[in-house]
């Protein structure tokens, strides 16, 4: 009996990948088309953020593809996205990388969502001559490095810190304890905001870490709470910042907490209810609706059955900037032509206006999201553009 | 922060009594069939769905739902050692092992697709409210974790020492011929077990589920910290997994609490480490006798 399940087995694992590489109807000719890679979390502790991510570049996908494709020297090409899990570990999201553009051959990635990966990532697209754009990473180092094909389209740590210098101000919190998640980019923070804090004259009375999907923050909390601060300033993804809320208004309630940027608070609103997530506020590069973001929502609304949320804008925006650069390239198979069409491009995106630097750095600057009555306010601390300068001028300082 | 001490223990003690409950199933499961259950996390995630959507999609009360999932996932536990583990059992220990690896995939990758990547929480009217005592600060959730493990741990204990069943499971794991020569249905015995595990798992995926936010891929994390556990207190010790699962959760708090927080999961592997070097069997393990 066991013999024969096991030939049997064997036989139809055969058969079922000799199928799957068999294609017993060739299609007529089909249209042309661009491969672009999709690196994004889609299991593990950040499957949501990774998800929303992925999401919205999904959806672009569609919309770009009815409105006839890419445009590559007059011939049109559907956009197909390649996309792999990497479950924010850095060595599996090197390992896609390679593979994305050793088998796949795509001429672009778009991804990762963690820095950790992205760390990881670009010497391998650099050493392959690939450009390889995050729609979200913040990690300063990133662009430091000298990666001649890494883009970002994350908003860059520095926009988080300027902007939240002016959060504190506002909301009168003067003793801050730091709670960061503890990969490269909660360290990006813990190494960025201790001076800064200290510049600006606020006092940092203490710093703890915690891991992805910990869960339970109740002995950081506790530590917290006994230093006595004014505000908890964290650094976390929703899915870490959401059980995070719950129990910081349990054991420290009316606290005011302040977020970095990892967290979108619509969503965080909806995961812990209006009474948990009143007065939270975040840095944020969420921008105020609008009758094109209102579309988009709808579109999304229907396509997954949830709601968007800015990371989902913020993929959005990836791909059509690189679809616009690729155009602009003129070319898929030429990796230098390609580069500098993307360092050359601007795209008026949801998020903001994005254009590069030499080290393909953008200068996004952050606004404020607050839960105020249960809903979700839009705010902008001082001057757009005198923020912009600001940013620009700590980025090329250091 | 001495004033803040009672709270790290109760902090601890309700960590730890988690920590026991799934580490138990862990031990029993190795003790009695000699199995390393690597979806045990995956287990006690589906019993949090389970009550989830119990509690939130049919309206049935928090407790009942509890119950219903301990019942509902032991009875798939018992479906898994027929289905997955029986085949298996005469093969060396790695091909188990990759057998519960696959199931682990399967079962993540199943929720994953029922259920989508959207963080859920299991609603309780009662779980948020705080309670204050001794400078103590804890949610209504907390003590009944920690009152339910207690009680599931009791109960078992009942199970094991006064009925039947229980003292053939015990048989069992002491030598599995001798239990057959006695008369003693291995087979079933082997189901049982695996069932009882998987039933203590959902309980504690269901206490936690109420607590923390549930997605797919909640079980992998208390799974290494219950495997831990089990090798803290001695593999197939019951009371070794009782006493470990406190001594970890003590251990975690205060070492967040006092040492650092950053090293906190450095804390868990240190000790484990030491008990390999130390105490190679455990805090109650026995030496292994020859089988």
């Amino acid at each position: 009996m066991k013999k024969w399940a096991l030939s049997f087995g064997v036989v139809a694992l055969f058969v079922m990948l000799l199928g799957g590489s068999i294609n017993p109807f060739p299609a007529e000719a089909q249209s042309k088309q661009v491969k672009i890679g999709v690196l994004m979390p889609l299991t593990g502790p950040l499957t949501l953020s990774g998800t929303l991510t992925c999401n919205g570049i999904k959806l672009a996908a569609d919309e770009i593809n009815a409105k006839g494709g890419v445009n590559i020297r007059g011939e049109k090409h559907t956009v197909d996205l390649v996309i792999y899990d990497t479950k924010c570990v850095p060595k599996d999201s090197a390992t896609a990388t390679e593979r994305l553009i050793i088998r796949d051959k795509v001429p672009l990635i778009l991804g990762d969502f963690c820095s950790s990966c992205c760390f990881v990532d670009a010497p391998v697209a650099d050493k392959h001559k690939t450009v390889f754009i995050t729609p979200v990473c913040a990690a300063g180092g990133l662009t430091k490095q000298g990666f001649k094909y890494f883009f970002r389209m994350g908003v860059h740590n520095f926009s988080g810190v300027i902007t939240m210098m002016e959060l504190l101000r506002q909301e009168g919190i003067k003793k801050v304890v730091l709670i960061a998640i503890n990969d490269a980019w909660g360290r990006s923070y813990t190494d960025l905001y201790p001076p800064a804090l200290k510049e600006a004259g606020f006092e940092l009375v203490g710093v703890e870490y915690f891991e992805h999907g910990q869960k339970d923050y109740y002995t950081l909390l506790t530590k917290a709470k006994g230093m006595n601060p004014d505000g908890l300033l964290v650094c976390a993804e929703m899915e870490d910042f959401a059980p995070m809320v719950i129990q910081a208004r349990e054991i420290m309630p009316g606290k005011k907490i302040v977020e970095t940027g990892g967290s979108d608070l619509s969503q965080i609103l909806k995961l812990v209810g209006p009474q948990k997530a009143e007065g939270l506020k975040s840095v944020s590069r969420m921008p105020p609706p609008t009758p094109e973001i209102e579309t988009f929502n709808e579109a999304y609304r229907k396509k997954f059955g949830s709601e968007a949320g800015s990371f989902s804008y913020s993929g959005r925006d990836s791909l059509y900037l690189a679809a616009k650069a690729l155009e602009k390239a003129g070319t898929l198979t030429d990796p230098e032509a390609i580069r500098a069409a993307v360092s050359n491009t601007e795209l008026n995106g949801f998020i903001g206006h994005y254009y590069f630097d030499a080290k393909g750095e953008n200068y996004i600057p952050l606004g404020i999201h607050q839960v105020e009555g249960g809903k979700i306010k839009y705010s902008w601390i001082g001057d757009r553009g005198k923020m912009e300068a600001a940013i620009k001028k700590l980025i090329d300082k250091k | 922060m001495p004033h803040e001490i009672l709270q790290h223990i109760a902090n601890g003690l309700v960590l730890g009594s988690t920590y026991a409950l799934i580490a138990i199933g862990l031990t029993i499961i190795f003790g009695v069939l000699n199995v390393i259950n690597l979806a045990h996390g995956e287990i006690y995630m589906i019993g949090s769905f389970i009550t989830f959507y119990l509690v939130s999609k049919t309206g049935v009360n928090y407790f009942a739902s509890l119950l219903l999932a301990i019942v509902l996932v032991g009875l798939i536990g018992f479906l898994l050692e027929r289905i997955v583990f029986r085949p298996v059992r005469e093969s060396p220990l790695l091909i188990t092992l990759l057998a519960s690896i696959g199931v682990s995939i399967f079962l993540q990758s199943l929720a994953l697709l029922v259920l989508g990547p959207e963080l859920r929480r299991i609603p309780t009217q009662f779980g948020e409210t705080v309670v204050h005592f001794w400078n103590i600060a804890l949610t209504v959730q907390r003590i009944l974790i920690f009152g339910i493990s207690v009680i599931l741990i009791g109960l078992l204990y009942l199970l094991f020492r006064r009925t039947t069943i229980g003292k053939a499971i015990r048989a069992t794991a002491q030598d599995r011929i001798g239990a057959a020569l006695a008369g003693i249905p291995i087979d079933r015995i082997y189901g049982i077990t695996f069932a009882l595990a998987s039933g203590l798992a959902a309980g504690a995926g269901s206490l936690m589920g109420a607590l923390y936010f549930i997605d797919p891929f909640m079980g992998f994390m208390p799974a290494i910290k219950a495997f831990i556990v089990v090798i803290l207190g001695g593999m197939g010790s019951v009371g070794g997994a009782i006493l470990g699962g406190v001594v970890l959760g003590m251990a975690e708090v205060l070492g967040a609490a006092y040492i650092s927080s950053e090293y906190k999961d450095a804390i868990a592997f240190v000790m484990l480490i030491l008990v390999l070097i130390l105490k190679p069997t455990g805090f109650m393990g026995m030496e292994e006798e020859e089988r």
